[in-house]
């Protein structure tokens, strides 16, 4: 049995390190059938691999869509895994849950995207909300999930005003301090991130993750 | 499509224009030949010759039969035969800078005199470089006597890395003792002529001349059938004519011949089609490797080798720059990438070469590796067919999703981006918390830590042992020690 466990968990890394989801979902299936523990089968397994392609990527040695598909891996077999995870060990052992989308009137979303797979390599519980987010809808969900971190993207000049008005909502709604925000894409800067009054800036998915991470004392 | 041999210069009627021009001067001024038995062989064969001037007048038919016997393709093998360069049709390559005086010193950022230890360094260097093909004698160690440098200089090439090498053809007395250290290699000259493993260089003096000392070393790597290059340096507007077009008649026919001396020595001996021209700086009277001129005369000379179905040999990578800078990046993109896109098949001094090749750099020759890689990318073009065009790929993500979770994507990103290793693409934020490094920062940097880790295979122990039984040899031949006997 420990030898069985041993190398289902031995899949579960390959199939992440070898960027390839059909084995991650075979091998979460098989972790099922064998009676694994499947908490166990994902931080031991699909985490432990993915946090390995994170740091090849960290040091050069892997590519971006290397990663994204690690991730999507993660993903597609953390389908098979959740649903048999009891309610009491559901409470997920995660770095922090980060909400994110893209502002209103912006439907570029690659590098938002790319933050939130690099976020979820970080351990980090990623909540997406998509592309063309209204700051209202921001304030509903901010409400709902009650996130550690709000995440805004824009990638135009024109669109990244619209950070202001989501973060003078969640001053309206008293939820300002309830939540720390990273603002990030190609026109924002530190300097706007402190004129807008947010907690901190990501110039590069990489930085936004260190950024996320500081916010919430893991640095 | 892939992009080598693309960029050409000549209509089929000026190249037969050129020839014809070649074969004229070739045939009415003919080649000054100072090594008497080349000068004998070339008479023997059919040249009319000027005994007392050493002048031989050669007839065309003379140019065609030895063009006859050169072989289109040349094999060049690295120490452990497993790695070959194949030389001809379109294929490009790239070496190290060769024959540097001065290096750049690595810590103090000063020119200096090169060294042994230098010599050794750039073979490393040149072992880890990825997009860095051949390993050139990069730098003469000026600590070593004249007269037994040149033992140590293969003996440095051999031991420090498994690419291909150098050999040395400075007279028949030098030529020699590179044959038979490679032999040593090769097991045998026979192996040695079977798996040629020493490139050689005749350098014809222009105007129209071959020099004693080269063309004894040409007929040596001839005779053991060696590839060797035969590359006039014409200066456009002082030894060669001002005007591209008679400089490169003038360089045929300096090459041509070169080519005739060694057909007879060895009927199919390897020969490259050789450039090294360029013109000189009206302002100074300077050389100028990195002049545009020099990247056009590239072009016309990789055209004219393939008329000539000949393996060629060029420059890029050339400037005056003095220091690794902004100039030195725009000489060196300029010429490297045109000499490749007209498909030099060897493209020598790709890396490495400052201040017209008198000094060489070793955070130099970690940028030209990166510039190597990039024009090697350009190279391989747009692959088009079914696959690469990705309609399905295209359906399969549609409108408003994204390319990066797809296998298609991981499956070709490594050969349809170039990856750079030391080129910055961070961001201004990022790139400022990591030091504000330029370009020249991040290459010294990795040369250090190439010097320090790279380890090349190591040469086996009783070879290494019969390599210096030979250098003791030839010191003692000499009667001149580099360190004390």
């Amino acid at each position: 049995m420990v030898d069985t466990q041993e190398a289902i968990l031995n899949r579960l890394v390959n199939a992440v390190l070898s960027y390839d989801p059909d084995a991650a979902v075979e091998a979460a299936k098989e972790a099922l059938n064998r009676g694994v523990d499947p908490v166990k089968a994902i931080e031991e397994g699909l985490a432990k691999g993915l946090r390995i392609v994170g740091e090849r990527f960290g040091s050069g040695e892997a590519f971006l869509a290397e990663l994204v598909v690690a991730a999507e891996a993660m993903k597609q077999a953390l389908k098979v895994l959740e649903p048999a995870i009891s309610k009491s060990s559901r409470e997920k052992k995660t770095v922090g849950k980060v909400l994110i989308g893209t502002v209103e009137g912006d439907i570029h979303d690659i590098g938002k995207n790319i933050v939130c797979t690099l976020l979820m390599v970080a351990g980090f519980e990623v909540i997406d909300l998509g592309v063309d987010i209204s700051a209202q809808k921001f304030v509903e969900k901010v409400k709902e999930v009650k996130p550690h971190i709000l995440g805004l993207s824009a990638l135009m000049t024109t669109t990244m005003t619209k950070m202001v008005e989501v973060i003078d909502s969640l001053k309206k709604e008293g939820l300002r301090d309830k939540v720390k925000i990273i603002v990030g894409g190609a026109p924002t800067s530190k300097k706007w991130a402190e004129e807008i009054g947010a907690d901190g800036h990501g110039a590069d998915a990489m930085e936004a993750v260190q950024v996320a991470k500081r916010l919430m004392g893991h640095l | 499509m892939r992009l080598e041999g693309k960029l050409t210069i000549f209509s089929r009627d000026e190249l037969y224009e050129i020839h014809g021009a070649t074969m004229d001067v070739l045939e009415n001024v003919g080649v000054k030949i100072f090594e008497p038995s080349a000068l004998k062989l070339v008479k023997d064969a059919g040249a009319i010759v000027d005994e007392k001037e050493k002048i031989a007048r050669i007839p065309e038919y003379l140019v065609r039969e030895a063009l006859k016997k050169a072989p289109s393709r040349i094999n060049l093998y690295g120490r452990d035969g497993k790695y070959k360069l194949k030389l001809g049709g379109y294929k490009v390559h790239f070496s190290m800078e060769g024959s540097s005086v001065f290096v750049l010193d690595l810590e103090s950022g000063e020119r200096r005199n090169s060294t042994y230890t230098d010599l050794q360094n750039f073979f490393k260097l040149s072992d880890a470089l990825e997009n860095i093909h051949h390993a050139s004698i990069t730098v003469i160690p000026r600590d070593i006597p004249e007269p037994i440098a040149h033992v140590y200089e293969i003996f440095a090439g051999f031991k420090n890395t498994t690419k291909t090498i150098d050999g040395y053809t400075y007279g028949q007395k030098v030529a020699m003792d590179t044959i038979r250290m490679a032999s040593i290699l090769a097991g045998g000259e026979e192996e040695l002529i079977k798996r040629p493993m020493l490139l050689g260089f005749h350098n014809p003096v222009s105007p129209l001349q071959h020099s004693k000392e080269l063309t004894e070393g040409l007929m040596v790597y001839a005779k053991y059938k060696q590839p060797i290059i035969i590359a006039p340096e014409d200066q456009a507007g002082a030894t060669a004519p001002v005007t591209l077009a008679g400089l490169l008649v003038q360089q045929n026919a300096e090459i041509l011949s070169g080519i005739v001396i060694a057909e007879l020595t060895n009927p199919g001996a390897p020969v490259l089609y050789g450039t090294v021209s360029t013109i000189i700086d009206m302002k100074t009277g300077n050389l100028a490797y990195g002049a545009v001129e020099a990247a056009l005369i590239n072009v016309a000379s990789a055209q004219l080798a393939r008329f000539y179905g000949l393996p060629s040999r060029g420059t890029g990578g050339g400037t005056e720059s003095k220091v690794p800078d902004v100039q030195a990046g725009l000489e060196k993109a300029t010429t490297m990438m045109m000499a490749a896109l007209a498909g030099i098949n060897f493209i020598y001094v790709a890396a490495g070469a400052l201040e017209s090749t008198l000094t060489a750099s070793y955070e130099q020759a970690v940028i030209d590796n990166e510039l190597c890689g990039i024009v090697a990318r350009s190279l391989r073009g747009i692959a088009v067919n079914d696959e690469t065009l990705a309609v399905d790929v295209i359906k399969e993500v549609g409108p408003g999703g994204h390319y990066l979770a797809n296998k298609h994507t991981l499956k070709h990103l490594k050969i349809e981006h170039f990856i750079p290793t030391i080129l910055n693409r961070q961001m201004r934020d990022v790139w400022e918390k990591s030091g504000c490094k330029d370009l020249r920062q991040i290459a010294r940097e990795k040369a250090m830590e190439i010097l320090t880790k790279h380890q090349p295979e190591p040469l086996e122990l009783d070879i290494e042992k019969e390599l210096r039984a030979y250098i003791k040899e030839v010191e003692e031949r000499e009667k001149c020690y580099y360190k004390t006997p």
